[in-house]
């Protein structure tokens, strides 16, 4: 790489402490995002792909806990508190569910103009109000001066996804995470959202990471893809590359999961069994028990990441060195 | 205001309707307990003749339907009765002794409101800390300790040992006729403020203390623990998460959006805990003898004086009503998704 990434992440592993004991959600995750890039993280509910956006963005709940590595934003580890303060506004984050992230109580311009004021140091209302009206238009949202009054329960999801868009990116961030932000939409709004950042991502020289656990979408959207499995990355290569060539087990069931119109299919595929318990996550590869093409090696050794081609790694013992 | 002319009509005609429910069971099961109020209204040295009397001039000779529309129309003309206990009209008996009572519950509520709430936030903030389970105890025991024994403590400890403050009637007589204060709204704290009589003003302020303190305990408790769990699950809620990854500061979400997130499901209870505090706070005024209208209420009950007991269950049926409504509006207020 030429220069520093705008965000590396170290060998994060963060925990969820519950009742029935320890959850590992995520588990030596490494990855960079690098200026302007799109970086997918893909996988399964409860793949642990969330728990990493949340951690960057510094809003992890209560009962996680960070157990090690580093989260390192243009030299500052976001672990450490006080440089946490100093980047805050650098780094946004949208969310799945539109209507449950805004507060139902306050209007949209009531939470744009408490963010904007936080990150911005703006103090004066006219310079606010100009700044949020000019955001909700960038974001395609017609009426703007209406859309500062409504509460959320008075907008669509769609609209409301673009106002949740417009105040997040009201204060310039660098990097913006977005958790699923098209999942809880209809499927014709979803591919205007997604246009949507991709055109802001460009405008405002944006860098986004983008959660899904729609390969299709990720494929969509260019940039890099991280695939994830149960708390750990299996899998990382260029949107083309991952498409036409997957390399890990996992990620080929994946992609013969997406629904294909052209082709008939006489059955939707899927990958037989369940993810492991993550409170005793398997001490060789996550993905043995439902791996088709596992060996002997794959129950006690867990593979590491290999670099098969350029800008292609994987995690899995049949591309490692002599197997191939 | 999203408070709409039909909502106000509709509350009025329910009004209606539950006052006049109210007098009616209240009058019925006055009248069909087996008591001899006449014998309170003749006197102690009646004759017979004299007993006969007093059940004429109370109706008390005529069928219960009779009585009962003759009561009725009464009330319609304004005509409250006369108290078969204190020989005066009860309307003004009541509105002096509700005033009283409104007194001290407005004082003991806001008490609650400024304690409880800060608290069962802050327990909230601090769940399952040390703090948490100080406020946690204490509520606990707050809560559930009897009253009048809260009352008589209290009383013992401050009135008593300490002297620090008076425990007993609204205000003292002599600071009343030497300064001459005249009662206008009844309020005894507004009345001195009006009439610039300070000396009154600190000798009633003195004397509410102690009764406010302890009528306020409870609801204190009430509100810290509802505050602490609504509070508790509003934090666990997505829009919190947003908030704290847009990078608010922690203050700023606890304080204004949670506490209103926190606010609305708890105005309802809140004001519920107000109106039960009209009546149920005759023990305390039976303790502390503060002339309010639960202390009213109960006397007039154990001396049959049914005329009395109707017209105060009247008033604080209309009080609770009132109470509802305002709830509601409030509600509505906080929470732009209750269109009333």
């Amino acid at each position: 790489m030429m220069s520093e990434p705008l965000l590396r992440i170290e060998n994060l592993s963060i925990e969820y402490v519950v009742q029935e004991g320890t959850i590992k959600a995520v588990r030596n995750a490494s990855f960079d995002i690098n200026e302007g890039e799109i970086v997918c993280l893909v996988g399964e509910s409860g793949s642990g792909k969330s728990t990493i956006g949340l951690a960057i963005a510094g809003a992890l709940p209560e009962n996680a806990i960070i157990r090690g590595g580093k989260i390192i934003f243009q030299d500052h580890d976001l672990i450490n508190q006080r440089a946490r303060t100093c980047s805050k506004k650098e780094i946004m984050m949208i969310f799945q569910d539109p209507a449950a992230s805004i507060n139902p109580l306050f209007t949209i311009g009531e939470i744009m103009s408490d963010v904007i004021k936080t990150h911005l140091k703006v103090h004066n209302p006219n310079a606010i109000k100009d700044l949020a009206l000019r955001m909700l238009r960038r974001v395609g949202l017609p009426d703007p001066e209406r859309m500062l009054r409504s509460y959320p329960h008075e907008l669509s999801g769609g609209m409301l996804q673009r106002a949740v868009i417009a105040t997040a990116l009201s204060v310039n961030p660098k990097l913006l995470i977005a958790d699923e932000p098209t999942t809880m939409l209809d499927v014709t709004l979803q591919a205007q959202i997604l246009e949507l950042l991709l055109n802001l991502k460009n405008d405002f020289g944006l860098s986004i990471l983008l959660i899904t656990h729609n390969l299709g979408i990720a494929a969509e959207m260019g940039g890099r893809i991280i695939v994830m499995y149960c708390g750990e990355i299996v899998e990382e290569a260029s949107s083309n590359e991952l498409i036409r060539n997957p390399l890990h087990p996992y990620t080929k069931g994946l992609l013969e999961c997406i629904p294909r119109t052209s082709i008939r299919y006489s059955k939707l595929k899927h990958i037989p069994g369940i993810m492991p318990d993550l409170r005793n996550p398997p001490s060789g590869c996550v993905f043995y028990g439902r791996c088709s093409e596992a060996i002997q090696k794959c129950r006690m050794i867990k593979p590491s990441m290999v670099q098969v081609y350029e800008n292609h790694t994987v995690a899995c013992h049949l591309y490692s060195r002599g197997m191939r | 205001m999203p408070v709409s002319k039909e909502y106000l009509f509709k509350r009025t005609i329910l009004l209606a309707f539950v006052v006049f429910g109210v007098i009616f069971i209240t009058f019925m099961i006055t009248r069909v307990i087996p008591a001899r109020p006449e014998l309170l209204w003749a006197g102690p040295h009646a004759t017979l003749e004299q007993i006969e009397e007093a059940r004429r001039q109370l109706h008390l000779d005529k069928h219960i339907y009779l009585q009962f529309i003759l009561y009725l129309q009464d009330l319609i003309f304004g005509n409250w009765g006369i108290s078969w206990r204190t020989r005066a009209p009860i309307l003004s008996d009541i509105i002096s002794s509700l005033t009283a009572t409104l007194e001290l519950i407005i004082i003991a509520f806001i008490i609650a409101v400024m304690a409880g709430i800060p608290l069962g936030i802050l327990a909230a903030i601090k769940k399952h800390g040390w703090i948490d389970d100080v406020i946690r105890v204490l509520t606990v025991i707050g809560a559930s300790v009897p009253v009048f024994w809260l009352a008589l403590i209290v009383q013992l400890a401050f009135g008593m040992w300490l002297g620090l403050l008076p425990s007993a009637k609204r205000v003292d007589e002599w600071v009343v006729i030497t300064t001459s204060f005249k009662p206008i709204t009844g309020f005894y704290i507004i009345d001195s403020m009006l009439q610039g009589n300070l000396l009154v003003l600190v000798n009633s302020i003195q004397h509410i203390i102690l009764p406010a303190i302890v009528l306020a305990a409870y609801p204190l408790c009430l509100s810290a623990r509802m505050t602490r769990a609504v509070m508790i699950e509003v934090l666990s809620e997505q829009h919190v998460r947003s908030l704290m990854a847009w990078g608010l500061p922690q203050r700023l979400i606890f304080f204004k959006y949670c506490l209103k997130n926190t606010l609305a499901p708890l105005i309802a209870s809140l004001g519920l805990s107000f109106g039960y505090m009209i009546i149920g706070a005759f023990m305390v005024e039976l303790v502390f003898v503060w002339p309010g209208i639960g202390f009213y209420a109960a006397m007039s009950l154990l001396s049959f004086d049914y005329p009395a007991v109707t017209g105060c269950v009247i008033i604080v049926a209309i009080f609770y009503c009132i109470i509802n409504t305002l709830i509601d509006i409030i509600h509505s207020v906080i929470d732009p998704r209750v269109k009333l």
